[in-house]
């Protein structure tokens, strides 16, 4: 049975990187299945509301303009503050002003623009810490940026869902932690053996260590469905990156994927050999890393998960089932139709 | 990422009504055009004895003040009222521009009566309203004076306008504007057509009096003619941008001073087929 995901789960999503609404400014985005107004105060401070002006229907996020600390449309100047109460028009005041447009709860963070969604427009009940957000020894952020026909519920279900790691990222062996549930974060740890981190095909030193069989772990920690805050240690090389992952539901079934990839910078004394190999090959490590990433979220994003569908009776293997279960468990508190917990086998095949 | 895309799903885009197709002299004899009306495909032919043949959503035909306008109905029911065929005598011909907007001929109509838009949009000032919206059957007339700047660019000059707005159905406005000062009469025929759903062809027709009082009236005529087409366009063209940015709310949030939006709102019910709106107005 194929079903479609109907509704948007809960929880805070990466609207927008910081630099690109500066004071004074005004941003249309079309995101969670509605047109959005984000917009800057003159003094800096951020919102995001409801790009439909409740006067007469015209579009704030294309016409509106930032007076001072609020946002004016240019059809009527009607006049809203972050609040969305209307505040001003030229004429006299509307039938009802307070709370006209909707202001959605902003966090911004980081250099990110987070809005909270809730379907029923219930205020935030968690945050996510700003301090996974330090950059004290790391790198700058290579951002890349996709849009996926699937669900923001698929895509993070990769974490999870061990058995594809073969196939699709090719790695050689997997093991994993079980999750680690904790209200609104899951944390998982696999340790797996790859191929390479660019290509199977033996490359002439120095190139070579791109082609080797290379032992690495990678560590996720879901914030609701918006972030995946991941790590990917390479031991041998003495070489870490830390992964923002934004998935932000362009529609229930549309997923704007927004990364972010950085390297951690070593810290304290370090040998003449470590800053040669911090110098010439964790630049080169990363470039790859980068280079690899965007090949595998595209091949992965385009191949498998727009291939996906939610399956409500899944069959599922012994070994899958402690890694999946508490991963659907999890998403329920998320789905504002509180949809029924898929029904495991009694049964289940052996793998 | 995102495309400015509006959204008038909340209004039928099969109105009915009289809808402006083509120029009269655009089609020769023999000659055959296709397009979309009201959501569905049509064809028109020009026969050799210069009448019209037709079919798909087309109900019927009117030639007339340099136009061809197809009667819709969804239920092809025949026409219940006609749009007034116009005296030509002493009046420049048309001169014509198509104008094409991803909206709905409901808003292209309801800016009319939306006087609150009149400053902010197109810079008018001084609108006062010389007789309120009166609405009859399928036809609504309004008329007000305003000031503007002459649509000279860099003119600072401002001149007083009459403008009366003569609406049939949700396809047909003429309207006449007078200009006491310089002696002119304008009239403009604004044919608001829906084709695809959400899409919209605006046939602007613009004629001047022949008997304006403007000195060299023979020679200064054409370039009038020519300054007054202008500064219509460019009128629509402001509006086209608010149009393309907006979605129809039921109810919209009014206040005193926006115009009669409620009665128009209930007035164009009559248009359509299958309107089962709920609360036009707060």
């Amino acid at each position: 049975m194929k079903h479609r995901t109907k509704s948007i789960p809960s929880g805070w999503y990466y609207c927008a990187d910081s630099t690109e609404i500066k004071p004074g400014q005004v941003l249309r985005k079309e995101l969670f299945g509605q047109t959005l107004a984000l917009w800057r105060t003159e003094s800096g401070v951020m919102h995001i509301s409801d790009a439909t002006c409740p006067h007469l229907g015209t579009d704030l996020g294309a016409l509106g303009k930032v007076r001072g600390e609020h946002l004016q449309c240019f059809s009527h100047r009607f006049e809203y503050d972050g609040a969305g109460n209307c505040v001003k028009t030229p004429r006299s005041q509307p039938c009802r002003t307070e709370q006209v447009l909707y202001s959605w709860p902003v966090h911004e963070v980081g250099g990110f623009v987070l809005a909270w969604y809730d379907a029923r427009r219930r205020e935030p009940t968690w945050r996510i810490p700003d301090e996974i957000f330090d950059a004290t020894g790391k790198g700058a952020f290579v951002k890349s940026q996709y849009v996926f026909d699937c669900s923001v519920e698929t895509i993070n279900e990769d974490n999870f869902d061990v058995g594809h790691l073969f196939n699709w990222h090719e790695l050689s062996e997997v093991k994993s932690t079980l999750p680690k549930v904790d209200g609104h974060t899951i944390s998982v740890v696999h340790d797996f053996k790859r191929h390479s981190i660019l290509t199977e095909k033996p490359l002439p030193p120095p190139l070579n260590i791109l082609s080797r069989e290379i032992t690495s772990r990678y560590g996720s920690t879901l914030y609701g469905h918006g972030l995946t805050y991941s790590f990917i240690d390479l031991p041998a090389f003495d070489f870490s990156t830390q992964d923002f992952i934004w998935p932000t539901p362009i529609s229930a079934e549309r997923t704007l994927y927004t990364t972010f990839l950085r390297r951690n910078l070593a810290a304290g004394p370090r040998t003449v050999r470590q800053r040669l190999v911090e110098t010439l090959i964790h630049p080169i490590l990363f470039a790859a890393f980068v280079v690899r990433l965007r090949l595998e979220h595209r091949h992965e994003g385009h191949g498998y998960w727009e291939n996906q569908r939610r399956v409500d009776h899944p069959i599922i293997t012994d070994d899958e089932r402690p890694m999946l279960a508490p991963y659907w468990e999890w998403c329920r508190q998320f789905d504002p139709d509180h949809a029924p917990a898929r029904r495991l086998p009694m049964a289940t095949i052996r793998a | 990422m995102s495309t400015p895309r509006t959204n008038h799903a909340e209004l039928d885009p099969r109105p009915i009504g009289w809808f402006a197709i083509a120029r009269a002299s655009q089609l020769r004899r023999g000659e055959e055009t296709t397009g979309v009306l009201a959501a569905a495909p049509y064809r028109l032919r020009r026969r050799r004895d210069g009448r019209l043949d037709f079919e798909g959503s087309i109900g019927e035909i009117a030639e007339q003040n340099g136009f061809v306008f197809a009667w819709h109905h969804p239920d092809r029911q025949a026409p219940a009222w006609r749009v007034p065929v116009l005296d030509e005598a002493g009046w420049r011909p048309l001169r014509h521009q198509l104008l094409r907007a991803r909206t709905h001929p409901q808003e292209v109509y309801e800016n009319s009566i939306d006087t609150g838009h009149f400053p902010v949009i197109h810079g008018y000032s001084d609108i006062s309203v010389l007789q309120p919206m009166q609405l009859r059957g399928h036809e609504m007339t309004v008329r007000y004076e305003i000031a503007r700047r002459l649509p000279i660019p860099g003119a600072q000059r401002r001149l007083i306008a009459n403008f009366e707005v003569h609406l049939h159905g949700l396809g047909c406005a003429h309207n006449h504007i007078q200009v006491p000062s310089f002696g002119l009469r304008v009239r403009m025929f604004a044919l608001a057509t829906p084709t695809e759903p959400g899409r919209v062809d605006i046939r602007l027709g613009v004629s001047v009096a022949r008997d304006s009082a403007i000195p060299f009236a023979q020679l200064a005529m054409p370039l009038v003619h020519t300054g007054v087409m202008h500064g219509i366009v460019n009128d629509f063209r402001q509006d086209i941008a608010v149009w393309e940015h907006k979605r129809y709310l039921r109810p919209p949030m009014l206040v005193k001073g926006d115009g009669p939006i409620e009665s128009f709102r209930r007035w164009t019910r009559q248009f359509y087929a299958h309107d089962d709106a709920p609360t036009e107005v707060s």
